[in-house]
């Protein structure tokens, strides 16, 4: 059984590795791998960097930056992540999806609105993960605690036409990660969140690491690899209830 | 002046959710205020010791390397070879930046409104291949980025802005 699920976690990751970018992390010629607040991204070819109103893309074939082209955009976009040959950005205000042609130009496919809040997502070929906080979401949001910190998860098999399925309430989601059939959520200063999303209906909350800052994660293969403001901690999660840390950089 | 025009600006966005909540302006309150690059030498990228780790923004992983932003100043240098005892080996210092990715030899690294390529296939002697100047048009702008809230209003004698902080603000004249 465990076995299995490395075994899958392996498959995932060479899987991501290969449509994200060419080759999987620590092959020199590859690309590496971001959090879901990044908002520079490398697929194939091409650096894709996002302002507030703006997806910008450069060809970087040889290196160098080639600017490529801009997309002007109607909602203030935060965060971006690659899957394949798609692009999906959280907005303030919603998702959006967009389609990688092969000169590298992404193309609009569909958003779906939601609360303002500060929304990292993570998605595979079927579904899509947004948290939303609106706690410390800039300072209009401080003190009005109580107000919407969720999960939601969204329909994504057509890409075209995204639809919900479930929110599930949270405590000040930040970034997340997914590793298969389990995802990651970083709650800040409150901490690290082991859900089970194989039923995406009926999402388990398994476990809940309460000793540690966390506000981003990346899903390596051997290793959850956490920040927070002043830490960089790196956890073994063979049994993803049971994280145990590997090591710790703190600052005192 | 300044003031009008931002909330002008902004109010196409934030209208509906966020202007109608502010009713006046706080004796005090939790917001943002500007940190200054110096103007002579803030594209100068280089790279030197370990430095203390300041405040952490994100992060980035390409074996065997973990890559930690720290806001505003530039991206710490985690050699994970062992991950049970990483060792931290560089500061490459980028004034202004808060995202980077890397693919072969090269990042690529926002710094304050450029864009850079960096090659760090020698991490003790790293150069720039490449720059775009001013690709982040909104940075050094009057206002934080990806933010509704109060913030210190931007004084522009000094310099641009390289990153913003967490801070308490007492009457802040603007917001977003």
């Amino acid at each position: 059984m465990r076995h299995y699920f490395l075994l899958s976690l392996v498959l995932i990751w060479f899987s991501c590795s290969d449509t994200d970018s060419g080759a999987p992390a620590g092959d020199t010629n590859g690309s590496g791998v971001g959090g879901s607040l990044a908002r520079f991204t490398i697929v194939g070819d091409f650096l894709y960097t996002l302002e507030p109103n703006r997806l910008s893309w450069f060809n970087i074939e040889n290196g160098n930056l080639e600017y490529a082209g801009e997309d002007e955009l109607f909602m203030v976009m935060e965060t971006i992540f690659p899957l394949g040959n798609k692009l999906f950005l959280g907005a303030d205000s919603g998702m959006s999806i967009y389609l990688i042609g092969d000169d590298g130009e992404p193309s609009f496919q569909s958003s779906v609105n939601h609360i303002r809040a500060c929304d990292p997502v993570v998605a595979n070929d079927q579904y899509a993960y947004v948290t939303l906080r609106q706690t410390d979401c800039g300072g209009f949001f401080v003190g009005n605690n109580g107000l919407e910190d969720v999960l939601n998860i969204y329909d994504v098999t057509n890409i075209e036409n995204p639809s919900i399925i479930r929110s599930y309430e949270l405590s000040q989601p930040r970034g997340l990660g997914l590793a298969g059939d389990y995802l990651f959520i970083c709650e800040g200063p409150e901490g690290l969140r082991t859900l089970d999303v194989s039923d995406p209906r009926d999402v388990q909350f398994l476990a809940f690491k309460q000793d540690i800052h966390a506000n981003d994660v990346i899903v390596l293969p051997d290793a959850l690899l956490v920040i927070g403001p002043d830490n960089i901690t790196q956890l073994d999660y063979t049994d993803p209830v049971n994280l145990v840390e590997i090591s710790s950089i703190t600052i005192p | 002046m300044r003031l009008v025009l931002i909330v002008s600006f902004i109010s196409g966005f934030i209208l509906t959710s966020c202007i109608d909540e502010l009713n006046e302006i706080p004796e005090e309150t939790i917001g943002l205020a500007p940190i200054y690059a110096s103007v002579e030498n803030w594209d100068e990228i280089s790279i030197s010791d370990p430095e203390e780790i300041q405040q952490l923004g994100k992060i980035y992983y390409k074996a065997p390397y973990i890559y930690a932003t720290d806001k505003g100043k530039g991206i710490h240098i985690i050699d994970n070879t062992n991950p049970e005892d990483p060792v931290r080996t560089a500061f490459l210092r980028i004034i202004g930046n808060s995202d980077l990715a890397i693919r072969g030899d090269i990042l690529y690294a926002n710094n304050l409104r450029d864009l850079v390529a960096i090659d760090i296939s020698d991490l003790n002697n790293v150069s720039v291949v490449d720059r775009l100047s001013d690709v982040f048009i909104n940075v050094g702008a009057d206002f934080p980025q990806n933010y509704a809230g109060f913030f210190e209003c931007v004084d522009p004698q000094m310099g641009p802005v390289a990153a913003w902080f967490e801070t308490t603000l007492i009457e802040p004249q603007c917001w977003r």
